[in-house]
Parts: C-alpha cells; structure tokens; sequence
C-alpha cells in the first residue's frame, strides 16, 4: 500500500466526514431557536463563598447539551434550561459545583476557592493545556488584557517585568522599531537567540529583516525594521506562555532552543452575540537626550574654523544666540488605536472576528506607523469525538523610519552648532543649505528625515487549522496545519543633495521579502489510570518548511531629484541581488508521564530532529529531558496546615541542539563584477563537518502557596551549558576564507530566577496584588570555538573601537606580557564589551607619549566592560476599589555596563559637557613611554596639556572611558487606571453590556545613572546575530514617554 | 482539500523519501560549486588586484613613485602598524584566488578538462612566487587544511620547492592530449592558447631560478633555459585585460578606482629617463610615461620629501600619475588609464633575467645579446616608435658590446621595464644587490628611516595583519614576527 493511495484514502474519507459536518451544522443553525423555545429561563448570580464577591467570567453548562454561557460583570448569568437538567458551574481556581435543576426560576451559586493550585491550567506544548502541578519546569502565564492594557503597539515591550528571566531590548524609541528578546541569556554565541514565537499551536516567523540581504549589504545599524512577533495585534491574545529553558525544545523542537514565546489567541463564546469596541488615543514626548555643551566655537585648538563641525575653538561669548534645536526637530508623536470585534456561536459553533487599526506618528518628523489586522477564528464541534478551530489572520503594516546611527538625525541634531537655526534647512530657492562646503558635513536633521526616506510595506497572513480528534475516551489525537506568509516592499531613497547621496548622486535601493512558514504537527496521546496511578502516552511529529526570498536593487544617478522609483535611476548603475533560503525541519517525539495520585509526576521526553541545513551523517540527533514534580503539600502531614496550601518540588534535566543557517556545508561562491564577470568564493567558509550546537541543562525549583494562597513563591535556579557553538569566526585567511565556519566553544548560563506574588488585601470591594520577579543570571565562556580569545559581532561595532565580544577567561595565555590588570570586566563573560583600552606598564600604570603627552592606547581588543546586568527585577502592582483598578509595573535593573557611543562621539567633537574649562592645563596621570616605563624607577609624566589649544587631546582617551560601569535603572514602565462603569448604570441605556474607560502611560519616570538618553536602547536592528547589541548606545534615541486613553464597551 | 491533507500524512511516508525531502540545503541565489570557465575571471582580476594593491606601497620602497606629502612612513622603509595595509596579496593568495584555483581542479580532473588544471595550477605557482617573495615565510603544508585553525608557518625555501613542483605538475597536464580541449571560454589572457600558457610557467620559473643568484648552488644555464622556453616576444605577455566601464572592472591604476591619487613620480625614476644618469640621452620612454609640470619641467619626489610645491598654481607642482594637477581626470595615461592592461609578466623582464644570468655565467655574449632584446621590447611595450627606439638603442645610453656592458646597465634597465606594475619583481632585485648604488646608480634613500627600523633597509612585508595579527599570532611569535623590526629581516632567498 503505497502513500499515494493512503492519501487518496484518507482525502475521500475526509471528504464525506467534512461534508457530514456541513450539514450538521446547517441543522445546528437553522434548529437554534426551535431549540431554545422549549426551555425556560433561568438566573441567577454566582459569588465567591470566601467574600461574597460576585464572580465575573465563571462557565454555566448544560450537562450534556454543549449549551452554556458565562457570567457577567455583576457575576449573573441567565440560560434556559428544562427541568431535569444539570448545570454546571466552573471556575479556574474553584471546585466545580452540579445542580440539578427542578423548578427554579433563580438560582445564586457560591464556588468555594480550591485551597491548592492544583487545577491551574496552563498552555504548554503544541496548544495542549496541561495541569500546572504536574510541569518539571518553570512556567510563567501574562494575561492578555495586562498587555493590552499597556497600550503598546508591540507587545513584546510589554512583557518585560512581567516574566522572570526574561529580558527584553527595543532598538530604539522610534515607531515601529524592532525588539529584541532573550531568555535566561544567550544560548547561541553567533546564532539566532530569539525565543520561538508560536501563535495557537503553531510556531510563526519572528524575523527582523537582515541589511545584509541588500545590495549595499549593509550591516544592521543604519536603519531598523519591526520584527514580525510584533505584527499580532495585542487586543487579539488571550494569554502568553513563557518556556523559558531547553525544555521549550523539547517540546517545540529546535528552534525553540532559545526558550518559547506560546501565544493563545481569543476565541468567540457561544452564547447571544456580542459586539465590542475599544479605542486608545495616545500621546508620545521625548524627554530624555544626551547632554550636549554649548560654549565653544567650531575650530581646533582655540581658534575658530567655520569649516569644520568640530567645536575646538574659541569660547563664544556669553552674548551669542542659542537656539534649542532639539525642541524644534521633536515633535510630539500621536497614536490611535481601534478595535472592533464581535463573537457569537451557537452549540458546537463559534466564533470571533476582529479589526483592528493602528496609527501612530512617531516624536521623529516622518516617522509614523500604520497597521490594520483582521482575525476571524471559528471553532466548531462536528461529533462529540471531533472538533476543529480554525483562524485566518491578515495584517497590513506601513512603516516610515528615518536613517539612525552615524547617518542619523540624533547624531547631526547634536553636532548641528547651537548658535545656529536647525530648522532653517533649506536656502530660499528651495535646495539644501549648507553649513559647511565638505565631505566630512552632515545632513541637517530635519533636511535628512525630509529629504531620505525609508519605507517598509508588509503584508502578512496567517492561517491555522487543526482538529482534534477522541477517537476514545483513552486517546486524543490532535492535527495542526498553519500557514504563515508575508511580502515586504521596502524603499530607501537617499536624496542626490543629501550628503550621504551626493557621491551616488541620489541613491535608490528596494527589496522584496517573500517569506512562507508552512508547518504542521500531529499529537496523539493515550491515557490510563492504574489504581493510583495516571499514566500517560504522547507520540508526535512535526514538520517546519521555510521559504525566504529577498529581490533587491539599487540604484544611482536619478535623473529627478526627488522621484522615488528605481526607473529614476541611471541603468547603468543598477544592481540586483537575490537572497534565497529555504529550509525544513521534521521532528519526532515521544512522551512518558506518570502520576502517582496528585503527589508525584514523573515525565521522560525523547525527541529527534532532522534539519536540511546539517549534512545529511549529522542531520538526525535526538535529545532527550526528564522530570520529577512532587506536590508535597498532598502529603498527610500537610493537610490541616495553615501556612502552606500548596507546595511544590520540581527538578528537570534536558538537552537540546541547534542547527545551522542554510547552505554553509559548502562555501558559497558570490557573482564578481570584475573584468569577465564570474564567480569567486564568498567571505565565508563552510565546513562539511558540520555537529548540530548542543545545550545540556538542568532546572530545579519549588513552587508555594501561603496562607491560603495569600503569598505565593517561585523559585528556579538553571544551568545550562552550551557547546559545539556554530561561529563564524574570523581566522587567519590560511583557512582559505575571511571566516571560518567553526563547531566549538563551550559557555555556559547559570542563574535563578524568583517570582514572588502577595495578596496583601482581598476584600470585595478592595483588593491588591503584588507581583515579583527576579531574575539574575550569569554567562561563563570556557573556551571560543578555533580555540581564539575573542569572538565578536561586527554589527555591533558601532562608533569607535568598541564591539560586542565574548572573552575565554585565561586571556593571560593569548597576551603575554600586557597588564590585564585593568581588563578584568568583561573577562569570560559572553555578554562582554571589546575595545582599546589604556596601554599600560607592568605596574599598571598608563603609559604616556613623550613626545605630546597625550596617553599611548592599546590597540588589542580587550574586555573593557560587561553587559550583563547583576540582577532585574519586575514589580508589578494591581490595586482594585471598587471599580477603579490601578495597577504599575516596575522595571528595576542593578548593575550592567553600558558603552556610550554618544558620549565618545560629543567628546570627540567637542561638544561633550566633560572638561568644560579647557583653559586649564592638564598633566595625564602616568608614566613615559620612554623605554624606562618597565623599570623601578619609570619617569612620571608631568607634560602639561591645555585642551584649549590641543584639540588632539579630544581623540586620545580609548573606548575604554566611555564604557559606564554598574548602570542601574528604576523605569516606571506601565500604569493603567481602568474604570467599569456599573452595570447600575449601564442597564439603563439598554444597549451597552458592559463599558470601561482607561487611562494609561509608559515609561513615564526613568531614574538612572547612565548618562546618557537611554540605556536600554541599541543602535542595531533585533536581526544582529549572537548576543545582540544591548548595552551599545549610540546616535538612537531614548524610549517617549506616552500617555493615552480610551474606552472598551461591549455591545 | 489535498493541501490541507498533506501535512497530517507526511509521517507515513517518512522512511522512503526522506533524504529527497532534505536534500534543499544548496544555494539557490549562489552557486556553491561552479566550473573554470567561471572562475577563471574572477581569478585573473585577483592577481591583479593583490599585485597592484601592494606594488602601491612597495612601489614607494623601490622609489617608483613617492607620497605627495612628506614623511610618510612607506616612503621612509616603514609599515603601517595594526592595518591590512600591504596584505592584499596574502588575502588574494589564500583568499580570493585561494581555494578556487581547487575547485578548477577538481573539475577539471574529474571531467578531463586538462588545459584549465594546468592553467590554475600554472596561476598557483605564480601566487606562490611573488607572495613569498613578499613576506618570505608562508603557511604551506597546512594551507586551506580542513577543520584547522591555527597554521604553521613554512620556510621560504619549502616555498621555493613548491613552486617548482606546482609547475612541473602543470607543465604534465598542459601536454596531455586525448581530450577535448575548452580553455579559450574563460581564458580572457591567452584565449586558451596551451603553448603559451607554459611559456608562462617558465616565465614565473626563470624568475624563481633568478632569485637565487646569492646562493652557491645558483645555476645561471638553468635560468637561460627556462627563458628560452618562456616568452617570445611580448605577444607571449601576461597581459590581464580590463573593461574599464566601471568602477567594478576598471584598472586598479585607473582615475575610475581612484587608487593613486596622492602618489606622483619619484625624482629616481625621472633622473633615468631624462638624462641625468645616462648621460644626457633622454629616454623617449619619458613622456609616454610621465607627465610635465606646467612650465615644461619633468620632475618627481625625493624620497620622503613629498611635493614641497603642491600648491595650486604653482608652475613647478608635480602632476599626478594620471597627469593632473591634485585633481582626478576623467581619463588616465598610459598603464594608469582605466582600461590599461595589467602586466603580470613581460617578455622584456626575461631577457634582462637571462642577460643577468649570462653575465654572471660570463657569457657576455650571449647577455649582452639578451640585454639588447631586453631593451628594444621594453621600449616597444611602452609604445615608442620604431624610429625612437632604434635612435634611443644606438645612443650613449646603451653599451655598445658585451665587454662595454655592466651588471647595472642590466639591472637599470630592468628598473625601467618594470616600472609601476613589475614594483615587487624591482624590489626582489634591489634586495638581491642590497639597495647597491653601485648597481642602482644615482639612488638617493631617505635620510630619516622609519624608527622601527633601526637603520635598516626593508627586506619583507608583516604578513596580513587581520589575519596573521590578529588571529594567528602565536605562530608569528615563533618566526618572530612580533619584534618591531621583524620587516628589516632578510628573506632566505637574499642570503648566500
């Protein structure tokens, strides 16, 4: 019996299935009001035994019928029932109550609160929900409407503080910008750290788009794109999952080895229709920039240069203008924000279908963002055996961002003379003004957002299907199949008058992302008790195919100065480049869990994955995990206890792998444009021997809750060390290429996280919540693959020598003789910054040049600093008056260093506020370098310099002093006050069903150390490689604070 | 319906299709494995490109040509610390002429495409030869190895050895017949023309033979050899050609590529073609070659000096290489001309090769008759006239018999020919004969060498520095490239 027929088979089979369902449900919808007609109505309100508070959102069912519904704001419920019937009264948290129903017309429930936590449900693997107790791991769940009620457009931001060991970094405060997201830190020292998103069941593509896929090849800086996980619409998720560890992979397979991002979706409600609409309207200021100065003339050495746009001249007299130019090029940004939704369903069938329109302009003149979403998702029952959900999303995204980094507006903005109107960019005849007739000149801010343009369009859809099949009380079978796919269209223009056009005389460069994800996976999983025991079987698969296509091309010379098409370009100066990856993954896996009562819960897992981009002898490995849950508060001993109502022991041990980008088994060889054309081998080696890389790690953890569930602790430390790292490694050239494609390096992550939640006050009418987690970790590098002292990420490299490395511990052996005395920050750490340091003598003192007296640098790549922070902390605090809900998040960050790329930039100019009185001389601290600098008696420099009149004193302090050591942070991140207007006076208009309005900000207070704008923000794009950027600020500007409001009502 | 159906039946068919199913993992958008043919191109650029890129710096150690301003430190026998600046040779040998030459290889091994084995081996032993004559040790046996990271460094005499092997191996494929013969697509500098890629092979071996002439097993009959089976005449050059449309495929010397802009002529060269060495003969090379000030005047830089009139409007400022005055003209001279072919190797550097060696055999004959070819095509590739050149070869400047003629007639001469794009062969000679004013008659070197020097003449280049320095600096300790003056170290071919 071959495939073909099987397919034929089960097509035909399906075929009269579906067909059956169809008519079904035709039925169902036709009989839905005769139906109802024989039943009589029933009401009643449901509250909380403990407080009497009415209980909003409990499930009332039918036994039997699939007919139920939920409880309003006031906790009432009305269905019609017939006597004889059984409802059903559930709630998460509360013992489910059966009533039988005789002849009431009223009936009032109270649900008593389960002591333990032991029916906690939460969404683990696959889409399945599994019960809370019996997870190995650490787990954390953020609510849909806590992120919604933030107000961000991309709600990624809006999960930092709320998920221990979770660390999030936007690129930039400018609409539509990329976020970047790691778990428990790097697992990859050159690959993808991103989290795997996965949306109902099914991963989908989180890509920020790769510069290097442009003609120009650009490395990630200059410009920044969203990243795709910020496509979801926020008001769409019911509820986010966070996996933080390898165990994600062993459910999710590899690319989820980086932890998992598992986002539930809403789904409609049977039950009457329901219409609801809610708006924000939100205003955004910048507030924070770098300090600038502004008392010296442009010039060198104390006399003035008009020519030149470094500010090493004369002071200005106090009398001279000052202009804000900052204020004029800020504008404030606006966004709106609309929802419109409406569910409904009858037994077996619902449904929910939501708008959504995004429109927001940024604080940058030209920057704005738009986006609009349609989600229809349906679920429908067909038998008591089968049932099937399905949703269909589209998302349309335009985004304007201006040109960042060295090209950018901040960086122009602050060297722009003060004594001089920014905003007066163009001569009266309409072309560019020019400060200054250079090459060194750059664009006047407002002429750059203006004149340059950068545009991306996106169009996405997404599709999911599955159905979920009991073909017996004992077995379950669960199929999904989704389609993810998205085009791009983007543009950037560089004017001809724009300096960073001239020499093209105007540059057009475009692209054209295709991306498709089509993946699906198939779940069966057999259970059977044995007396005390539950055991479980689930056998599975899954099958990941990526298509990714980039066109693009650029071109020069435009023919009209300002007309945006690539036609406008001379043809002769036109080049293209195509981009293809492609890509696919298949995984088994198999699952063993066993309970003993609801005690002890012990699971082994087995996965094996095969990925196309490993050569085919290394392209199947399997990996498996273990777990041991044990409730110990289920033990006698524990019964009666007043303090602890539910207590937990968890321990997991897992393994994972990681595969390799596409096509690097063989070198690839890139098209010449030398003579003749051709082909000649790319930068990059390939190694035919290419191991998937490898994490081992283990969890262990405790879970509690205290004084009826009053306090309630988390607590994980994790290990995880990962080796085999793939990196391309730059290397001596004798390996035939730039860099080498290495398998090796080992570094490790250890650390704990804790989340602590109080309920300090739980009254009906007053409530308050305490949330908290903590997170800290640390990265120890063992070695670096090709056994080499430093590994890098070129992207990172952002202004000056300063880079984002990752440092082996004993760098001693690789430099023999250098006093590393002063390099210890950053030394064997992966999170570590590279860069030039002060050269020093064997006693540690920095050596001077004799012949200017200006310190001497090493030009070594050492570690001048460490990234990684001591600890975060995420307080969030909810507070419910009656019903007025307030509720802030915290965002608390100790420790971590930060390289100011800025501060060097305005330091270098001139313009930094450092040594503001240049007239007094200064005398370096240190030796010379005059050949007796290692001897007892080095001569102590005493060359004074006056920075007025040596400009060379500017350049002469390496990257080192630019490095701002142990930066904390306490960032009120979110606030939100939400008020429910009474359903007292809503049942007086008739129309609305419920209706709340809300007040809300972020990032409204930032307390810091850091000197400059914003340390949590970084000059790259979220698609740099490896650890990323975070900690590298330079020429981007800091996160707006906002504030919006709005309305939510339900129809 | 089927495409809703397929995914949930993909597992059952696992065990049969699965390789095929995986089997996606080559590059659509670049090809990862490709035929000579294609690859050849590419490779000749890259010859080009490491040999101009250096010969700007070493042009500056052989006083080609000098910076436009003072003190810099090529000019004065130095190097530029922490930069690649001088490594392009290293990049393109190991690099980007590197492992392709392999994949020519195994092609044409496999397919019985002899002529294109021959070709990129003949272009391995060329690359050989001249990055070693560059930066004397050489990682060799651990070259391109597999899985290897750190490489080990081989003495230049290995290299040496190399050479000769490569080109006997290629010599044996050339003369393979039976097969049907492609190289003319690809070959844009000999069209395929077998015969003369072998006279190429004894070109770049009468060249490795040469630079032994220090050492007592120096065969001066071997040399002559491999030069009357090298070139004819300059019909057999090395001629790389250029398009010149852009800036991709121009000459690395052209206005297009903007290489050359702040190096002008050195006052050496100018002194031997304007009639202060060879008594009073101008050279009718001279204007062909170089360009006048504005008052007429042919003059160039004194080492290290730079332009001290390099003001504009200044009748006595010395013209770029491409003729104008501190500005880049649209078109270029002579070989700095944006469609100029690049010379890897010319039929008149073989026979002052072969005029030295019978001279030190004592066969001034035979040199002498060498010396005269050498000379009478130099001027001919230049592009002088018939007329010119006859009148310049009948004139003082040229001995006028065997007996008459001296090593530094030989080797001036050489200087001449070789002038821009043969600046590392000149350099190999000035090493040979210690920078000898007796042989390079009239040289003036600067008064103040690079510190790092300690007084000494620059015998080698650092090999690259972001990849030796930086990546394999453990190694370089052992041949100790790390001491300051590891560059004023002689190479072993110079030594006796």
């Amino acid at each position: 019996m071959g495939f073909t027929y099987l397919l034929t088979h089960i097509h035909i089979r399906m075929k009269i299935t579906l067909l059956k369902a169809f008519v079904f449900l035709l039925f169902v919808f036709l009989q839905q009001n005769g139906l109802t007609a024989q039943n009589r109505a029933l009401k009643g309100t449901i509250t909380d035994a403990d407080d009497s508070s009415p209980m909003i959102g409990v499930t009332v069912l039918v036994v039997g019928t699939g007919i139920g519904t939920v409880t309003d704001l006031d906790g009432t419920y009305a269905i019609q029932v017939a006597t004889g019937q059984t409802l059903r009264y559930s709630y998460t948290g509360y013992k489910p109550k059966e009533i039988k129903i005789t002849n009431e017309t009223l009936l009032d429930v109270q649900l008593i609160a389960e002591a333990t936590a032991l029916g906690e449900i939460v969404v683990t693997a696959l889409g399945i929900k599994e019960e809370k107790k019996k997870l190995a791991y650490s787990i954390q769940e953020v609510k849909g409407e806590a992120l919604q009620n933030t107000g961000r457009d991309n709600f990624i931001v809006s999960l930092q503080g709320r998920v221990a060991g979770l660390n999030m970094t936007p690129t930039s405060g400018q609409a539509g910008s990329s976020v970047a997201v790691q778990l428990r830190g790097p697992s990859s020292i050159d690959g993808n750290n991103q989290p795997l998103f996965v949306v109902d069941g099914l991963p989908i593509d989180n890509r920020t788009f790769n510069q290097g896929a442009l003609v120009s090849d650009q490395a990630n800086r200059a410009n920044d794109y969203q990243n795709r996980a910020g496509d979801i619409n926020p008001a769409d998720i019911e509820s986010v999952t966070v996996l933080k560890g390898p165990e994600a992979a062993a459910l999710y397979g590899i690319d989820a080895s980086s932890g998992a991002i598992i986002i539930t979706t809403k789904k409609g409600s049977t039950g009457k229709g329901k219409i609801s609409y809610d708006n924000l309207f939100r205003n955004e200021h910048l507030y924070r920039f770098p300090e600038y100065n502004s008392d010296y003339a442009r010039g060198f050495n104390g006399s003035a240069d008009p020519t030149t746009s470094f500010f090493f001249g004369p002071k200005l007299p106090a009398s001279t203008p000052k202009y804000d130019n900052i204020d004029a090029f800020f504008r404030d940004g606006f966004t709106q924000t609309h929802n419109l939704g409406f569910e409904g369903g009858t037994t077996g069938l619902s449904y929910r279908l939501s708008t959504a329109y995004t429109d927001q302009k940024g604080v940058v003149p030209t920057n704005d963002f738009n986006r609009i979403s349609v989600r229809l998702s349906t679920t429908a029952k067909i038998s008591d055996k089968l049932s099937t959900s399905s949703s269909l999303n589209f998302v349309n995204s335009n985004t304007t961002a201006p040109q960042r980094g060295a090209n950018g507006y901040l960086i122009s903005l602050l060297s722009w003379p003060f004594y001089d109107d920014a905003s007066v960019f163009l001569n009266p005849d309409g072309t560019r003004r020019q400060l200054i007739q250079s090459t060194t000149e750059q664009d006047n801010p407002l002429f750059n957002v203006y004149a340059n343009k950068n545009q991306t369009r996106n169009k996405r859809t997404i599709g999911n299907f599955s159905v979920l099949y009991d073909p017996f009380k004992w077995l379950n079978v669960t199929g999904r199949f989704g389609i993810d796919a998205y085009s791009t269209i983007g543009n950037t223009l560089l004017n001809p008058a724009s300096i960073y056009g001239i020499t093209g005389k105007g540059v057009i460069e475009s692209y054209n992302e295709n991306s498709i994800l089509m993946n699906s996976n198939i779940l069966a999983t057999a259970k059977k008790s044995f007396g005390d025991f539950k055991a479980s079987l689930t056998f599975g698969g899954s099958l990941d195919d990526r298509n990714y296509e980039v066109t693009s091309i650029r071109g020069e010379k435009m023919y009209i100065p300002d007309y945006n098409s690539i036609n406008n370009t001379d043809p002769t100066t036109q080049r293209s480049k195509l981009t293809i990856t492609r890509q696919r993954l298949l995984s088994l896996l198999g699952t063993f869990d066993l309970g003993y009562k609801d005690i002890l819960f012990f699971n082994v897992r087995g996965r094996n994955d095969w990925s196309s981009t490993l050569p085919s002898a290394n392209r199947s490995f399997f990996y498996p995990s273990t777990g041991l849950s044990f409730i110990f508060s289920e033990l006698p001993l524990f019964n009666n206890s007043k303090i602890i109502s539910y207590g937990k022991l968890r321990a997991t041990l897992s393994q994972t792998g990681k595969d390799a980008p596409p096509y690097k088994i063989l070198p690839a060889l890139a098209p010449q444009t030398t003579t003749g054309g051709g082909f000649a081998f790319g930068f990059f080696g390939g190694n035919p021997d290419l191991k998937p890389e490898r994490t081992q790690g283990y969890e262990f953890g405790t879970e509690l809750k205290l004084f009826k569930n009053k306090i309630g602790i988390d607590f994980a430390y994790f290990k995880n060390s990962r080796f085999d790292q793939i990196v391309s490694q730059r290397l001596s050239y004798g390996t035939g290429f730039i860099f080498g494609l290495v398998n090796g390096g080992t570094f490790s992550n250890q650390g704990f996280e804790v989340q602590l939640s109080l309920s300090p006050i739980k009254k009906e009418k007053v409530q308050w919540d305490i949330l908290l987690n903590f997170t800290t970790f640390t990265t120890t590098v063992d070695n670096l693959p090709a056994d080499q002292a430093e590994f890098y990420n070129s992207d990172t490299w952002l202004f000056g020598n300063a880079r984002a490395s990752a440092f082996v511990s004993d760098l001693a052996r690789f430099y023999p003789g250098v006093n590393l005395d002063y390099n210890q920050r950053g030394l064997g750490s992966a999170t570590a910054i590279g860069g030039y340091s002060y050269l020093r003598n064997t006693k540690g003192d920095i050596l001077i040049n004799p012949s200017n007296g200006l310190p001497v640098v090493n030009t070594n790549f050492l570690p001048i600093g460490d990234r990684n922070p001591d600890f975060t902390i995420g307080l969030t605090n909810e507070f419910r008056i009656g019903e007025f809900t307030l509720s802030f998040l915290l965002d608390i960050r100790k420790g971590g260093d930060v390289f100011n790329g800025t501060e060097r930039f305005l330091f270098q100019r001139g313009l930094s506020t450092h040594l503001l009185d240049r007239t007094q001389p200064y005398v370096f601290n240190g030796v010379l370098r005059d050949g007796r600098e290692n001897t007892e008696s080095p001569t102590k420099n005493t060359i004074q310099v006056t920075p007025l009149t040596r400009s060379d004193f500017f350049s002469a302090a390496p990257e080192s002093d630019f490095v701002e050591e142990d930066i904390n942070w306490i960032r009120l991140r979110d606030v939100s006050i939400n008020y429910n207007i009474p359903s007292s006076v809503l049942k007086g208009s008739k129309l609305f069903k419920s209706a709340k309005v809300f007040v809300s900000g972020t990032d409204l207070w930032l307390l810091t150390n850091y000197s400059g704008a914003d340390p949590n923000v970084n000059g790259n794009s979220a698609t740099t490689r490896g650890v990323g950027a975070f900690g590298f600020d330079f020429g981007t500007i800091s996160l707006p604070r906002t504030l919006s409001g709005g309305i939510r009502i339900t129809l | 319906m089927k495409r809703i159906l397929y995914p949930f039946a993909f597992l059952l068919f696992l065990g049969s299709s699965c390789e095929s199913y995986f089997d996606i993992n080559q590059d659509p958008s670049n090809p990862q494995v490709a035929e000579g043919f294609a690859l050849l191109p590419p490779i000749f650029a890259q010859m080009v490109r490491g040999d101009a890129w250096d010969a700007r710096y070493i042009g500056q150690y052989v006083q080609y040509w000098g910076w436009v301003s003072a003190g810099n430190a090529w000019d004065r026998q130095g190097f530029a610390p922490g930069s690649d600046a001088c490594g392009e040779k290293w990049r393109s040998h190991y690099w980007s002429i590197g492992t392709n030459i392999d994949l020519i290889i195994t092609d044409g091994v496999t397919n019985n495409k002899w002529d294109y084995v021959g070709a990129a081996k003949a272009v391995r032993a060329w690359s050989w030869q001249s990055t070693t004559d560059l930066h004397g040790e050489m990682i060799l046996k651990q070259a391109w190895e597999p899985n290897r990271y750190v490489f080990d460094y081989d003495p230049q005499q290995d290299v040496y050895a190399e050479v000769v092997r490569l080109s006997t191996e290629a010599l044996a494929d050339l003369d393979k017949t039976g097969y049907s013969a492609s190289l003319s697509r690809g070959d844009i500098v000999y069209k395929g023309d077998v015969s003369k890629w072998k006279k190429f092979i004894y070109a770049n071996l009468a060249r490795n033979a040469i630079h032994l002439s220090n050492k007592s097993g120096f065969s001066a009959d071997k040399v002559i050899e491999y030069v009357d089976k090298a070139f004819q005449n300059n019909a057999d050059n090395f001629l790389v050609p250029h398009a010149g449309s852009n800036s991709g495929d121009g000459n690395f010397y052209g206005p297009l590529r903007n290489n050359m802009g702040s190096f002008v002529q050195s006052s050496y060269i100018i002194s031997l073609l304007d009639g202060t060495t060879f008594t009073g003969v101008k050279d009718p090379r001279l204007p062909i070659m170089f360009t006048a000030s504005p008052d007429g005047v042919f003059r160039g830089v004194a080492p290290a000096s730079g332009d001290p009139n390099n003001i504009a409007g200044r009748t006595n400022r010395i013209p770029n290489l491409w003729g104008g005055l501190g500005v880049i003209p649209a078109t270029g001279k002579w070989i700095f001309n944006d469609n100029a072919p690049h010379a890897i190797l010319i039929y008149p550097e073989l026979q002052f090769i072969k005029a030295e060696a019978a001279f030190k055999k004592g066969d001034k004959t035979l040199a002498y008759n060498a010396f005269r070819l050498g000379v009478s095509s130099a001027l001919d590739f230049v592009g002088v006239s018939a007329a010119n050149r006859d009148a310049y070869l009948a004139s003082a400047a040229i001995p006028k018999s065997g007996n008459d003629l001296t090593l530094s007639d030989i080797m001036l001469q050489k200087y001449i020919a070789l002038y821009g794009q043969g600046a590392l062969e000149t350099w190999v000679d000035m090493r040979r004969y210690n920078y000898s004013n007796e042989i390079y008659k009239g040289i003036s070197f600067p008064t103040s060498l690079y510190p790092d020097n300690s007084g000494k003449f620059v015998q080698r280049v650092r090999p690259r520095f972001n990849s030796e320095y930086v990546w394999n600096l453990a190694t370089l300790r052992g041949i100790g490239a790390d001491l300051p003056d590891y560059h004023t170290k002689q190479l072993w071919f110079v030594q006796p």
